[in-house]
């Protein structure tokens, strides 16, 4: 038995070394709670534009507007934009103003501070040239700049809006061919040309020669057949038609009265 | 029995209480009381409410809520008390937050600092490492810890960075450990 003795004294201190060890552990308090979770998003700045009308129609040389409506579609607590508002057109002119009592004014649009979901409406002010275009395309762009305490920082953007014109053009007068009709009475003789839709055409007379300083208008309302009243001797007729604009002369018919009778005048196209 | 052994007996009895009787009132006696007595254990415990948000650019307190956005030029701040006690002739030990990373979630301007500031009563007591550690050589009574998780978004951010975007910080816990 006596070899056993050591193997006992090594294990019971070991026991008491080992609770004295757990003995420290159990002697440290301890406590604890949590920091709550916590979590932060972030906003957004944007804007949109809404043309009304979405298209623009306008004549050659004149002036049309439409209304834009500005609205923030932005997001956040603090979020201010300010929305600076430019205009271009591919061709003709155009400009933006307020928009005051329903009317476009002529006040320059200048830019305008918006809170998330807040709005204001412009006025574009488009002029078309006096030119063949028949089309243009108005960009409004919404240059937008956040504000914080009076001062541009932080984000920004640009969204744009086209708004697509349409150019009329004025219908442009045909140059009529002149053609001799007939006898009607004594010194009156027709002659006629082809009517068109939209059309006015005046007579030119020249008494002397077929020289274009030498013609006088005798009536800026003829209509076909004209009937011509001839003097004696030889005159020399030709016709313009119009719309806004004038086309050049017809061919000249000279119509030679000598006396009276079906027989008296004699019409000839004028060879150039 | 006889009648000599019983008289033997009653003599020796006799003698035996007279004997008795003699001695009790012949020895001193005297007593006094171990007083009362007992020990306490004092305490070591850490104790906290709901944190609230605040919208840092504004003198109202607490005017953040969980869903509002953020702009840039903002800071927000999410704030936590925590109330400790440590009483105990021999208490000491440390308190420490283990603050946990901000997940930025595609933010990349956003900044965050946690950082805790102790008061009260006991604050002198307690001895600040760091933003997030104290330790104390004594007992401190009660002090009040508290916890700010602050997030920027900086003014400089500029065209449309980091919108829409979430950062979470998640739990993280506050323990107070006697050394």
């Amino acid at each position: 038995m006596k070899p056993r003795i050591p193997l006992i004294v090594t294990v019971v201190g070991a026991l008491l070394v080992g609770g004295a060890t757990t003995g420290g552990t159990n002697a440290s308090w301890v406590s604890q709670k949590p920091l709550g979770a916590s979590r932060v998003t972030a906003g957004s700045m944007s804007s949109g534009g809404t043309a009304s009308p979405s298209a623009l129609t306008v004549n050659r040389a004149a002036s049309g507007t439409v209304d834009v409506l500005v609205s923030d579609s932005s997001a956040g607590k603090n979020m201010m934009q300010r929305v600076t508002p430019s205009v271009t057109a591919t061709v003709g002119t155009a400009t933006l103003v307020t928009k005051a009592g329903g009317a476009c004014t002529t006040t320059a649009q200048s830019a305008v501070d918006l809170a998330p979901a807040a709005s204001f409406t412009t006025c574009v002010r488009y002029t078309a040239p006096d030119s063949t275009a028949s089309s243009a395309t108005i960009t409004v762009t919404l240059t937008g700049r956040q504000v914080r305490a009076g001062n541009l920082a932080g984000w920004s953007a640009a969204p744009t809006l086209t708004i697509p014109v349409t150019i009329n053009q004025p219908q442009q007068p045909v140059t009529p061919t002149i053609t001799c009709g007939s006898f009607q009475s004594n010194g009156v003789f027709s002659f006629g040309w082809t009517d068109r839709s939209g059309e006015s055409y005046t007579v030119h007379r020249s008494t002397t020669t077929n020289a274009d300083a030498s013609y006088s208008v005798v009536t800026t309302s003829a209509s076909t057949p004209y009937q011509a009243t001839v003097a004696e001797g030889t005159s020399y007729w030709r016709v313009k038609s119009a719309t806004t604009t004038s086309s050049g002369f017809s061919n000249t018919l000279r119509l030679v009265r000598n006396g009276n009778g079906s027989n008296s005048i004699v019409c000839t196209p004028v060879t150039p | 029995m006889n009648k000599m052994m019983k008289g033997s007996i009653a003599g020796a009895t006799g003698i035996a209480l007279l004997m008795g009787g003699f001695g009790t009132y012949a020895l001193w006696s005297d007593s006094e009381q171990l007083a009362q007595n007992g020990v306490q254990s004092g305490d070591l415990t850490i104790d906290t409410v709901a944190g609230s948000y605040d919208d840092a650019n504004t003198a109202a307190a607490n005017d953040w809520n969980a869903s509002d956005l953020m702009v840039p030029g903002d800071k927000v701040t999410y704030t936590q008390t925590f109330t400790v006690s440590g009483s105990g002739k021999n208490l000491k030990g440390t308190i420490k937050l283990n603050a946990l990373p901000m997940s930025p979630n595609g933010f990349s301007t956003l900044t965050r600092d946690v950082d805790v500031v102790a008061s009260g009563a006991g604050a002198a007591t307690i001895t600040k490492n760091n933003a997030t550690d104290f330790s104390f050589a004594a007992p401190f009574g009660s002090a009040t810890l508290t916890a700010t998780v602050t997030y920027v978004l900086p003014a400089s951010t500029t065209g449309t960075t980091d919108q829409l975007k979430s950062a979470t910080t998640p739990a993280s816990t506050f323990t107070i450990s006697q050394s």
